[in-house]
């Protein structure tokens, strides 16, 4: 099969992504997955995909490719800055949450990111990767996923499912507010009793600085130590996206979709569902806090988001 | 049966069994974990994404577009009643180890600390069948204990960049090997050329939770000329 398009360049961490891979953690496999859900599900949406369908994440820049095929369509989500030029040298600036058709030669150049960190571009039908464990996300780390398992890279060639593209394209006509948001609301965890009063106190009560080690696999905060009363150390269990474990140095670390297996750190807390999608849009030196709510609220602010995240769907509109 | 059911976050509830790593405790994990597999094929419930049994604890997580922990809990705690401790799937293995100094670099550090010979060592090792605890860390690393008490020897102070894959290590109470090549603070007594894990192949991960495992000692001859696939011919 011919190739359809062509990476010429790939970008600060660009990965083939979709909403995850299950069911074989209890094998070490863990279940990677895009990190802003609803930009991904939005990004399949507008083009008319199944919300499941894989495409490529990418983060602060994202990558430059080259369309190979006749005719191509895409879409950009996130708050995401880039153009698309054409071969007669024509350039324009492309706006994200709409779709566009276009054709063999185009580049579409993912300049960076906009106050945040991860973006998503997707192919109307999909970019043909064998599934591994019925997903094709990537894992770098153990080497997981198609593409051997590896992140995209300089002059790697891809191809779409489909080989031709529908003309008629698409926008939301109510997109995802880009609001800027610094209280993330968290569940207890699961060993709150490891942690001394004053500890649990500075850890809902004090400012972290997310670090600049922060990557699909973790956010490494920095501030007011989180004072432990017990060993650093549990029985090993079973990680959860979004729990807080935190080490002997007391500066927590919230793991994130390419968290390991299990752990053996005790949790302070848990990221709500409902706040995960902004936390880890959050840009590294920015400050953030936790705020201590109960499980009703977490559930129903999950059900606002979905309910929200349908609306902007429904929002869609043919422009031309 | 369970001690103790709680959430872990809104997408996740933990079943504790116990404080205790114990082989008896794991037993009733991964019977339940067998159970809900099992019930999760069969669609007799809906939104469980991943059960990660481990020594103590089985974590179920779900998602939240369809159902609640409330829902989770509930059922867990029905199934748990009718369990039974059914162990028909599980596989013994028997694991080749080549012990050559070039492989087992380890071997001298863990005299000292243990003041037993060598060959002492290696005896106890290859007489101990190991129970496979949980799978974690990396794609198909198991945890296997227990190593006895005389062979206790801490983790490095300072872990190695890499660790050779099929590195056969110990550590405390427990036994492992390295699927692939790996940063590691394990003593390393051995290597085997099994593959544990392969995500192309049908069976990916060569051990599930609750398998028990044996070593056979191998030269090194042996070790360059195995075959995985002989070595999975003699096995079916």
């Amino acid at each position: 099969m011919p190739h359809s398009i062509k990476i010429l360049r790939e970008g600060i961490s660009s990965s083939f992504q979709d909403l995850g891979r299950y069911n074989v953690q209890y094998l070490g496999i863990g279940p990677s997955r895009c990190m802003d859900d609803d930009n991904f599900k939005l990004c399949n949406a507008i083009l008319h995909n199944d919300e499941n369908e894989g495409m490529i994440e990418f983060a602060y820049q994202g990558p430059k490719i080259q369309i190979d095929q006749a005719t191509v369509k895409i879409c950009v989500t996130g708050n995401v800055l880039f153009t698309i030029s054409n071969t007669k040298g024509e350039i324009v600036q492309g706006q994200c949450y709409r779709s566009y058709y276009l054709v063999k030669g185009d580049v579409i150049d993912i300049q960076s990111v906009k106050d945040s960190v991860y973006g998503y571009l997707g192919f109307e039908g999909g970019i043909n990767l064998k599934q591994y464990f019925q997903s094709i996300s990537v894992n770098p780390r153990s080497k997981i996923g198609p593409n051997n398992g590896e992140k995209i890279k300089n002059g790697d060639l891809i191809t779409l499912k489909q080989s031709e593209a529908s003309k008629n394209v698409f926008a939301l006509s109510r997109a995802p507010e880009n609001k800027k948001k610094s209280v993330i609301r968290v569940l207890e965890g699961p060993q709150l009793d490891y942690f001394s009063n004053e500890g649990i106190h500075s850890f809902f009560h004090t400012d972290f600085k997310i670090t600049n080690l922060t990557d699909r696999m973790g956010m490494r905060l920095e501030g007011k130590k989180v004072e432990l009363i017990k060993s650093a150390n549990i029985k090993s269990e079973g990680i959860i996206r979004g729990s807080i474990q935190v080490p002997a140095d007391g500066q927590p670390i919230v793991l994130l979709s390419d968290h390991q297996t299990i752990g053996g750190y005790p949790k302070i807390g848990v990221v709500i569902t409902a706040d995960y999608n902004q936390l880890i849009q959050i840009l590294p030196g920015n400050l953030i806090t936790f705020r201590k709510v109960n499980i009703r609220e977490a559930e129903i602010s999950f059900q606002l988001k979905e309910a929200s995240l349908k609306a902007m769907i429904d929002s869609m509109v043919k422009i031309n | 049966m369970i001690k103790q059911i709680t959430c872990y976050g809104d997408s996740g509830i933990i079943c504790d069994f116990g404080d205790e790593v114990k082989k008896e405790i794991n037993i009733k994990v991964i019977a339940l974990f067998k159970i809900l597999q099992q019930k999760i094929i069969n669609q007799e419930i809906k939104g469980i994404k991943n059960c990660i049994p481990s020594y103590n604890k089985l974590i179920i997580f779900f998602d939240l577009t369809y159902t609640t922990s409330k829902k989770i809990i509930s059922f867990v705690e029905s199934i748990a009643k009718e369990q039974v401790n059914s162990f028909s799937e599980n596989k013994q293995w028997m694991i080749p180890v080549c012990y050559d100094k070039e492989f087992g670099i380890d071997q001298q550090r863990v005299a000292d600390y243990t003041k037993l010979s060598i060959d002492t060592i290696l005896e106890k090792h290859l007489n101990t069948t190991f129970y496979i605890y949980m799978l974690g860390f990396a794609p198909g690393f198991p945890y296997m204990g227990d190593l006895e008490n005389q062979l206790y020897c801490p983790r490095l102070k300072t872990p190695r960049v890499k660790i050779n894959r099929g590195s056969v290590i110990i550590a405390e109470n427990f036994c492992a090997i390295y699927p692939y090549d790996s940063p590691g603070g394990w003593n390393i007594l051995g290597n085997t050329p099994i593959e544990l894990f392969n995500q192309d192949s049908s069976n990916p991960s060569l051990f599930s939770p609750g398998d028990t495992v044996k070593f056979y000692q191998i030269s090194k001859d042996e070790h360059q000329k195995f075959s995985m696939k002989e070595f999975l011919r003699n096995a079916s």
